[in-house]
């Protein structure tokens, strides 16, 4: 953990910097002490300090990192990631059934109901209560427009 | 009265009925299943209310919430597996009692102490509620901003094993907060132009990936493992009536325990199970009996948990506090419809309030309905494969955060906030922080520098007021007290360390 703590310490203090920097772009108000810059100074000047007492503090750190299956969680980041990317594309309904196919495949599921049921399930009950019952109009990408 | 009286009335209509039953179903099916928190299903379930009407859509959160504190209990019990943390006192006892073959007792005992324990929480919140929302009435710019920082004191209550990685995350959280336009000036912080940030970030979004994306990511990681397997049979051995008098002592201390502890905000239920199974321990006549499978064990503990659903509600419901992470989201449903938690909302929306408080009541009421009626349904869910449920999370998560507004710029937020989550959890970073900022940010934002403002500058203007000046107190007390008893402790292991190893030199 002691590596971790002292790459998020210095990330802390990169944000802390980035939004400290950008504050001096903010207009200033002559006739009052309390301007738009104010409170993220603050912010971050206090975000730049706790970090830096994490840093020091990561020397004799016990903490542990939990160990699992890390790649496992990527892949399905990932899964999610082209849902996002391509759902303004290809469509909600196309791809998404098609993302969740590929994960229970990856999962090792071997039942056919599971398998090819429960894309279709998802797909229809967000047809169902999201799109016909709360009207949130669902995209269906730029194909099908 | 007239106003409970006019509650019972709005409950009592067909569709609220249907949607306390459906929800507190839902909330049982969350809950009972490990990785799955009520927080997460609040999170999951915010959307949905989107287009809802104000009560309807908050007694669904409401019964997923009391449905999964309590749902938490059965997969304790069955599997020593706490399905949120607040029933983690629960599996000592109740796992106990499942291997001597007492599980339908456990379940029974859980079930019964759950609903005495949320029913009378709710009767106390009728009581104090409306008495501490008539103190609040009182409170002006001074007094919200001490509010404010007090709300966010508690970040260090909440921060888990490390103080300094949760106030971070509250100090990176207030960052985010201050994205969009300034709500004094109204000069665009941090826009870069773009439209979509000129209303600052949504925390609904960021909460949906907080909570549940990155938890669905957290359960991917172990999507390969088989599951533990649960016996469907379960020896039906009743709790005699002789059994449950012994209990009503310790489901009522335990219940008062847990209520006072769910005021106080950071602490939660893990905290007062905890602490009511501690004190069940003390006063029992057989201590020593803890741990082996003590009935009066899982008694204390769900009565307390859920003893603390109705405490949380009052800071959130009189003072707009969330006193965790669950009750912020509450509080975040309750703004998106509309109704701004505070002393305003008992003047302003006293029908609703109301109306929520006897919904509440009868969302415990169900526990018992499903709890002794679904015992053996709820074996079944136990189990479900992480493989199922992962997909399903995850599509409602992309689907809630779009539903906000119909914008996809929320989808990359909460896809954001996830993936982020995930590395916060993993680093034990903890994400309630992030949530309690982005809600508290603006706030304390706002009224310090009204407050300012009236005072020309004089920041004396929050320690002459009285109530602003205790809040404060208040804040730097709560504040500094997890460091006091974290430095005592240090302290006290490292003489201890000293003495141990003086006396093996000597």
């Amino acid at each position: 953990m002691k590596k971790a703590n002292q790459i998020a310490s210095l990330i802390g203090i990169a944000i802390a910097m980035f939004f400290f920097v950008l504050t001096f772009q903010f207009k200033q108000i002559e006739y009052q002490d309390t301007g738009p810059a104010l409170m993220p100074r603050l912010y971050s000047g206090v975000l730049i300090v706790l970090a830096l007492i994490l840093f020091f503090n990561s020397y004799r750190t016990k903490e542990k990192v939990e160990k699992g299956n890390v790649k496992m969680a990527l892949i399905t980041m990932a899964l999610v990631l082209t849902i996002v990317v391509l759902i303004p594309i290809i469509g909600f309904y196309i791809i998404t059934p098609i993302v969740i196919f590929v994960f229970l495949k990856i999962c090792q599921q071997t039942n056919k109901k599971i398998l090819f049921g429960l894309p279709i399930g998802v797909v229809l009950f967000i047809f169902v209560f999201f799109q016909k019952i709360l009207s949130v109009p669902i995209p269906t990408g730029i194909f099908f427009q | 009265m007239e106003l409970l009286l006019q509650g019972l009335m709005n409950v009592l209509d067909i569709k609220v009925v249907s949607i306390l039953f459906l929800s507190g179903a839902v909330g049982i099916f969350i809950g009972s299943l490990p990785g799955l928190t009520a927080t997460m299903g609040v999170a999951l379930l915010l959307p949905v209310t989107f287009g809802m009407e104000p009560v309807k859509g908050i007694l669904l959160l409401v019964g997923v919430y009391f449905g999964a504190i309590y749902g938490g209990s059965i997969s304790a019990i069955l599997l020593r597996t706490p399905g949120t943390p607040s029933s983690a006192a629960t599996a000592l006892d109740g796992y106990e009692m499942t291997k001597k073959g007492l599980a339908y007792k456990a379940l029974t005992v859980s079930t019964l102490s759950s609903t005495i324990g949320g029913i009378l929480s709710v009767i106390l919140l009728i009581f104090i509620a409306p008495q501490l929302a008539k103190f609040a009435l009182k409170f002006s710019a001074p007094e919200t901003f001490a509010l404010a920082l007090f709300g966010l004191a508690i970040i260090s209550s909440i921060s888990g094993t490390s103080l300094v990685k949760g106030l971070m995350a509250g100090f990176a959280g207030l960052l985010i907060a201050s994205i969009g336009i300034d709500p004094i000036g109204g000069f665009p912080r941090f826009t870069f132009g773009t439209a979509n940030l000129m209303g600052g970030i949504s925390y609904i979004p960021v909460l949906i990936g907080l909570f549940a994306a990155s938890e669905a990511f957290h359960t991917a990681e172990n999507v390969l493992i088989q599951t533990k397997t649960v016996s469907t049979s379960i020896n039906k051995v009743k709790l005699k009536w002789a059994e449950f008098k012994k209990l009503i002592i310790v489901i009522l201390r335990s219940t008062f325990i847990g209520t006072f502890i769910g005021m106080i905000p950071g602490a939660g239920g893990d905290i007062a199970s905890f602490v009511s199974y501690n004190e069940a321990k003390r006063w029992s006549k057989n201590p020593d009996e803890f741990g082996k499978g003590n009935m009066e064990g899982v008694s204390a503990s769900e009565a307390a948990n859920n003893g603390c659903t109705g405490g949380a509600m009052i800071p959130l419901l009189t003072l707009g506090i969330p006193g965790d992470a669950v009750t912020a989201v509450m509080l975040g449903a309750l703004m998106v419809q509309g109704l701004q938690p505070g002393p305003l909302l008992f003047t302003n929306h006293a029908d609703i309030v109301y109306t929520l408080f006897i919904g509440m009541l009868f969302a415990n009421m169900l526990i018992l309905f499903y709890g002794m009626l679904g015992i053996r349904l709820f074996v079944k869910i136990l189990q479900i494969h992480k493989a199922i449920l992962t997909p399903i999370i995850l599509v409602l998560c992309i689907v809630g955060s779009y539903a906000l507004g119909n914008n996809f710029f929320d989808v990359w937020v909460m896809l954001i906030a996830g993936i982020i989550g995930y590395v916060m959890n993993k680093y034990n970073f903890p994400p309630s922080p992030v949530i309690l900022a982005l809600i508290l940010g603006p706030m304390m934002e706002a009224s310090l520098r009204r407050a300012l403002v009236i005072s020309s500058g004089d920041v004396s203007i929050f320690f002459t007021r009285p109530i602003s000046a205790t809040l404060l107190l208040l804040a730097i007390g709560t504040l500094l007290y997890p460091i006091i008893l974290d430095w005592k402790k240090t302290r006290k292991t490292t003489t201890d360390a000293k003495q141990y190893d003086a006396s093996n030199i000597d």
